[in-house]
């Protein structure tokens, strides 16, 4: 419910005015990820008997779930849907053993198919979770009893918090739980600035989000303010910060609707709140953030655009920040636009806009949501009344904070959607991302997901080693990063397609030629999004060095022999380029005594004797001819000397392979 | 002659006298004074001389100074200031423009000391040679306004010769250019730690008659801990004079005699001479018992007159990995914990008097400190240090932001060997050095240029000194793959900063990933000893235990990172990152949310030399901790 506004001034209408101005999409190139068609998660249910109360958690890995409340036999029972490979399985009931109706789902993804779901059953907060994929999700365990407000975070590597709101006395306090080695811990005390105070109820409700350290954030209402206080495990901090401050020429009336987003560095966390303040006068219902540094807060700014000071005013902030501190912040105004607010990490926001191209009938559910270390996607419920059946529409903003066009997710053909049912949005590592919403077709009530891809990771080909002595090597990759789906793999050899596999190898079909060959590989996600062609080299050398050996055919002991080898690793008509060439020249002398030796080579031999000269000359690639000849050692004639010896000339090609 | 002597005795007389006047309207008063005897470290020759006292400093900030001559021999102090050397031209100037460089000038006008030589030498056989230990980053150098040299390279000494040295004042002018370039060491403009320029250490004269020794080098070889061990001293002599020089070069090592024979110098010419000793019953230097065996070597003429002579200390000690991958000192397992510094002070740059240094080492000690690391090859004061104190060094080369394409250019290269070559040559004397680290925190994944450049690195290192293990300090993150371009190295770092730094996309966000990291690692690279180089939180201030940048999270994460490292016992040790705070770069944030640029505050003592919370905390798991295995009987 909004509170009462004063009439507005001038310069309130001229601000109004300003707020039809929409948030340009990019100059620059955009890459915006590709959608498939919506597909049927749950339903079609009988009018009234849908589900509602959806919410949605990613990790980083893109695992993930859908959480939602459905009636069964009239009674609101929890089911959740387990996002895997990029699909979402059937949903299964989690709360079958309990007593009357649940409420409050929620639900958060670690990584590895991590999840943990909470919910009311009754007033008791229940917790149910699954370690990985490889398990199923426990049966509910009771946390707390009386509780109200649950509010779940986890941060990528598995630390969960969950904050709620227990009676106390005549009040409540806020408490917290923790999840990080496996069992729940609950807070020795409440996170309450003052143990008397009524805190985190109504509009003041909690919330939590834990950052990539493990810290987390919480924020609850308390006294007409905004309160926060960090959590490390379950060591709540000495130290509390108050959020809320009036906007420069303004007071103060009051403040709730905490949210809050945190990268993974729990230093920074912009906390967005709803605040009344009194401004000349006046009195203006604003979203404004502020950025917790350290235990300091930087100091309020409007985070609801044009819109802020517009009639009607502004409520219900969400808030979403990536790894480094980048994010947005949204808000809704009266007047049904939405305004999202660009958050930096080492700045103060920047000036938002209004996200919405055309005019809303009712209240768009805005879901603001990383999707990757930097992408964002913000969903929201376009209504244009008369004019037509409401519909899910979304823009994503890739890199920076500049977002892309506006797009429709839903399909008009199936009937209006219900985002007051539902409307939610995750996103994987990659920039993936996710929206869930319940639409009304002609059959009943359906629970339906849209997945949006960005294109795969870069196949990275296989270091192959220098020369291959096939002409039909086998190609092989590392596989391109996709978390979901599978990845169609095209090859193609000096420019010529051979195969397309969702292996992470292929044969060449035929026979290649002798010399150096450029290969490429390009990976293709289900949304047709390709990775770009990766290139490697391989270099096919079957063919062994052609050898000519020298040596004279009698020697004397002590005294020199001359061996001259003349190898050569390419053979006509093919050119010098087609083969890997001589890598080594090893000769075996017979007399025991073995060298690796350049063109030509002196031998002294200490002993007559017939000795067999084996001569191994091998190329780069590894292929190896042998070849040998005869020299025949013995004393010199002591009367006349003996005429010089021809040198003996041998000729051999191919041979042993080493 | 007697005319021309009194001619000569009269101009040098004059010359002095105009050398030691009053300086001129706008400059200080300066008279020459001659360099003290001795040397602030001991390994060295004998007839040194420390050229302290009263320098001269001029600032070129526009670089002018060449054309206009600076470097001319003339007495006039106009333009100068009084300073005092080791001495960096811009402590305490913590802007853009310091860290960026610049050109200062240095003089030190000197007279020869009396009694370097005895009376008899003749003049053609008095020599001098003039070394600085280290001079930030390129100086060239006149004697008497002539050009003697030049140099390029910080942290490692070089010499020159002093030839047109005379009686009377000398007056040596040092221009001094702390500009770096992308294929500097390390890499600049405003990369690295903060660029102190300047003449950083120590300048010596050293008076050498005849011939001198300009090198020694010792390496003692212990095949196990119970054996004799074999001591190999190799030194370089080199005849400075025109004629020729008979020579003979004897000594001992602890007391084991050396002999390396005579030899006959041509003018100009080294020799190397070398000679072997055994120690029968060698005592050896350990972290727990550092024993140290001094080698004094004495050069002789033809007549036994001594020329000059040479002392080293060193030990016998061998340091290996072993065959399942840790590091070993005398086959005794380490798991060593220490500290990386950096020769810094707030007041006097990187420029650090013996005071500072022995407060360095001080801290050191009462950390339980037995390693210790720099970014650059330390002074040699903090060496020797040391080797006293039972404290292993990690030696390492400023080869550190260098981008992938300096690392595949020729020049560069060439300068990275010579710099681990000189290195290796100044250093390998100490037994403190435990390994020779070609580098800091390179490109991961490793590119192909890096690649080579660690396999050339490793081989060059090898082939200097085949008894230690080479090393280089790394970045990695979960999810880098292990790096077959590692290989050729024996000893890996790894530097991490889990909970603090964000690397890989935020894969090192959570300290609790530093466990399983750790045993990726180990699993990447069984057979080499893996330490943690480098692990660190920045404190500057009070506040809760959750808050970045806290003493009391400094405190609590540095004892959590430790916790992990003694659970790993294949682990030979870990460094914290860093001793003190120091400045970085003027824009440093260094992951604190409230940092003060350009100030790292990771140290254990402040700014101040004040010790923070952890340094407690870290003292008592470092004293807690076993930090080699007890020596088998």
């Amino acid at each position: 419910m909004r509170p009462w506004r004063a009439p507005r001034s001038l310069a309130l209408a001229l601000a109004a005015l300003s707020a039809l101005v929409v948030l340009p999409a990019g100059a620059r190139a955009q890459t915006q990820p590709v959608a498939l068609a919506p597909v049927l998660v749950d339903g079609p249910s009988a009018p009234g008997a849908g589900p509602t109360a959806l919410t949605s958690s990613i990790g980083r890995d893109g695992t993930g779930a859908l959480a939602y409340l459905k009636p069964v036999a009239g009674t609101l029972h929890v089911f959740v849907s387990v996002l895997l490979g990029g699909t979402f399985l059937l949903p299964a009931q989690i709360d079958g053993t309990l007593p009357g109706a649940s409420s409050a789902p929620l639900v958060a993804a670690g990584s590895g198919g991590q999840l943990v779901v909470a919910f009311l059953n009754g007033s008791n907060l229940y917790v149910a979770e699954r370690p990985n994929a490889l398990h199923r999700l426990s049966a509910p365990r009771l946390l707390a009893s009386g509780a109200s407000h649950p509010a779940l975070s986890i941060s990528p590597f598995g630390k969960a918090y969950l904050a709620f709101t227990v009676p106390d006395g005549a009040g409540s306090d806020v408490r917290l739980a923790y999840d990080g080695l496996g069992a729940w811990a609950i807070e020795r005390a409440a996170l309450n600035l003052r143990a008397g105070d009524d805190a985190g109820t109504g509009s003041g409700r909690p919330a939590v989000a834990v950052a990539g350290d493990g810290v987390a954030i919480v924020a609850w209402g308390e006294g007409a303010h905004i309160v926060t206080r960090r959590v490390w495990g379950t060591a709540p901090s000495a130290v509390t910060e108050q959020a809320d401050a009036p906007l420069p020429g303004c007071s103060e009336v009051s403040a709730d609707e905490p949210a809050i987003g945190a990268g993974g560095d729990s230093s920074f966390a912009a906390v967005a709140l709803h605040e009344i303040v009194s401004c000349g006068g006046q009195t203006e219902s604003r979203v404004l953030v502020n950025r917790l540094h350290g235990s300091r807060f930087d100091g309020v700014a409007a985070a609801d655009g044009p819109a802020g000071p517009a009639p009607g005013g502004v409520d219900r902030p969400e808030a979403a920040v990536g790894e480094y501190g980048s994010g947005w912040v949204t808000a809704e105004a009266a007047s049904q636009n939405l305004a999202a607010t660009p958050l930096a990490q080492g700045e103060n926001p920047r000036p938002g806009g209004q996200l919405n191209s055309l005019p809303n009938a009712s209240r768009p559910y805005a879901t603001p949501s990383m999707a990757g270390l930097f992408a964002t996607i913000i969903a929201w419920q376009h209504d244009p009344g008369s004019g037509g059946a409401p519909e899910i529409r979304a823009r994503y903003a890739d890199t920076d904070a500049i977002f892309g066009p506006e797009f429709v997710l839903s399909s008009p053909a199936a009937g209006p959607t219900n985002a007051a049912a539902g409307l939610t949005a995750g996103g994987d590592i990659v920039g993936d991302a996710a929206v869930a919403w319940v639409q009304s077709t002609p059959a009943g009530d359906e629970l339906v997901a849209d997945e949006l891809f960005r294109g795969p990771g870069a196949p990275a080909p296989t270091p192959a080693p220098g020369y291959l002595r096939t002409t039909q090597p086998s190609l092989a990759w590392d596989a391109a990063y996709e978390p979901w789906g599978p990845v169609n793999y095209a090859v193609t050899v000096d420019g010529v397609a051979i195969g397309q596999t969702t292996a992470t190898s292929i044969a060449t079909p035929a026979p290649l030629a002798q010399g150096r060959h450029s290969w490429q590989i390009n990976a293709t996600n289900q949304a047709g999004l390709s990775s770009g062609p990766q290139t490697g080299s391989f270099f096919i050398d079957t063919l062994a060095p052609v050898v000519t050996l020298a040596l004279p055919a009698r020697g004397a002991p002590g005294r020199a022999v001359k061996l001259v080898v003349n190898a050569t690793d390419h053979r006509s008509p093919l050119t010098a380029a087609d083969s890997s060439g001589v890598a080594a020249i090893v000769v075996r002398w017979g007399d025991g005594s073995v060298e690796l030796i350049g063109r030509h080579r002196r031998h002294v031999y200490r002993h007559p004797g017939r000795y067999r000269v084996r001569v191994i000359v091998v190329d780069r690639a590894g292929n190896a001819t042998t070849e040998s000849v005869l020299v025949r050692i013995s004393a010199p004639p002591k009367r006349k000397p003996k005429p010089k010896s021809k040198p003996k000339h041998k000729t051999a090609s191919g041979g042993t392979r080493g | 002659m007697g005319g021309k002597l009194g001619l000569a005795l009269a101009l040098g007389l004059a010359v002095a006298l105009l050398a030691a006047a009053p300086a001129g309207a706008q400059g200080p008063a300066y008279a020459p004074s001659p360099p003290s005897p001795g040397a602030l470290y001991r390994d060295g020759q004998s007839g040194r001389y420390l050229l302290g006292g009263a320098w001269l400093y001029r600032a070129d900030p526009s670089d002018q100074g060449l054309s206009s001559g600076w470097f001319a021999n003339r007495a006039a102090t106009d333009g100068w200031t009084a300073t005092t050397v080791p001495n960096a031209f811009n402590a305490g100037d913590f802007s853009n423009a310091s860290m960026a460089g610049a050109v200062g000038w240095y003089r030190r006008d000197f007279t020869v000391p009396a009694g370097a030589f005895a009376r008899s030498v003749p003049a053609a056989q008095r020599h001098w040679i003039v070394r600085f230990e280290s001079v930030n980053y390129r100086a060239t150098v006149w004697l008497n306004g002539v050009l003697i040299g030049r140099h390029t390279g910080a942290y490692l000494p070089f010499e020159l010769d002093l030839r047109s040295l005379h009686r009377g004042v000398n007056r040596l002018i040092v221009r001094v250019d702390d500009r770096h370039s992308a294929a500097d060491l390390p890499a600049g403009p405003a990369g690295g730690w903060w660029n102190f320029g300047g003449l950083q250490r120590e300048v010596y004269v050293r008076a050498v008659r005849e011939a001198d020794i300009s090198r020694v080098q010792v390496r003692t070889l212990l095949s196990c801990p119970h054996c004799a061990a074999t001591i190999e001293v190799q030194a370089i002599v080199r005849n400075l004079g025109r004629q020729p020089v008979p020579v003979t070069l004897s000594g001992h090592y602890g007391s084991a005699p050396l002999s390396f024979g005579s030899a006959q110098l041509a003018p100009g010419a080294t020799w190397t001479a070398s000679a072997v000793a055994v120690l029968p019953h060698p005592h050896l230097w350990s972290i727990d018992h550092p024993v140290l065996y001094r080698a004094a070597l004495t050069l002789a003429d033809a007549h036994g007159v001594r020329l000059g002579g040479y002392v080293t200390d060193s030990g016998v000690r061998t340091i290996r990995v072993s065959a399942g991958g840790q590091l070993t000192l005398n086959g005794r397992v380490l798991h060593l914990r220490g500290v990386s510094l950096h020769e810094q002070d707030l007041r006097l740059g990187a420029a650090l008097d013996p005071a500072h240094l022995n407060r360095l080492m001080g801290w050191v000690r009462a950390l339980g400190a037995h390693i210790i690391r720099a970014h650059y090859p330390l002074n040699p004061e903090l060496q020797e240090l040391a080797d006293r104190d039972g404290v292993l060094v990690w030696s390492e080369i400023p080869v550190y932001g260098t981008s992938t394409g300096s690392l595949s250019r020729a020049g560069w290269l060439a300068q990275a060997h010579r710099v681990l070559q000189e290195n290796i040559l100044a250093n390998q004397n100490h037994p403190s050095v435990a390994v020779w680290s070609i580098g800091n925190e390179l490109e991961t994944p490793v590119p192909a240029a890096e690649s080579d450049y660690i396999a050339g690195a490793v081989a060059l290192a090898h082939q200097l000194d085949p008894t230690r293990p080479v090393a280089m300090a790394v970045s990695d993150w979960p999810g880098v793959p292990c790096q077959s371009a590692y290989a050729p190295l024996d000893v890996i770092g790894a530097n991490e900063y889990f909970g603090w730094y964000d690397a890989g996309g935020g894969t090192t966000d959570d300290r609790d990933g530093l466990s399983p990291w750790l045993d990726g690692v180990r699993a990447c690279y069984p057979s080499k000893a893996v330490m943690v180089t480098e692990f660190g939180f920045e404190a500057n201030r009070s506040g809760p235990v959750e808050e970045r940048g806290t003493y009391a999270f400094q405190a609590d994460s540095a004892a959590f990172h430790l916790g992990v490292f003694a659970t790993k016992r294949w682990l030979s040790g870990a460094l914290y990152f860093a001793l003190q705070d120091f400045a970085v770069t003027p824009n440093w944030a260094g992951g604190n949310p409230w940092p003060d640029p350009p100030f790292l505050h990771k140290g254990l003592f402040d700014l101040s030399g004040a010790p923070k919370p952890a340094f407690e905390v870290v003292a008592g798991i470092f004293h807690a901790t076993r930090q080699i295995a007890p020596s088998n009987p």
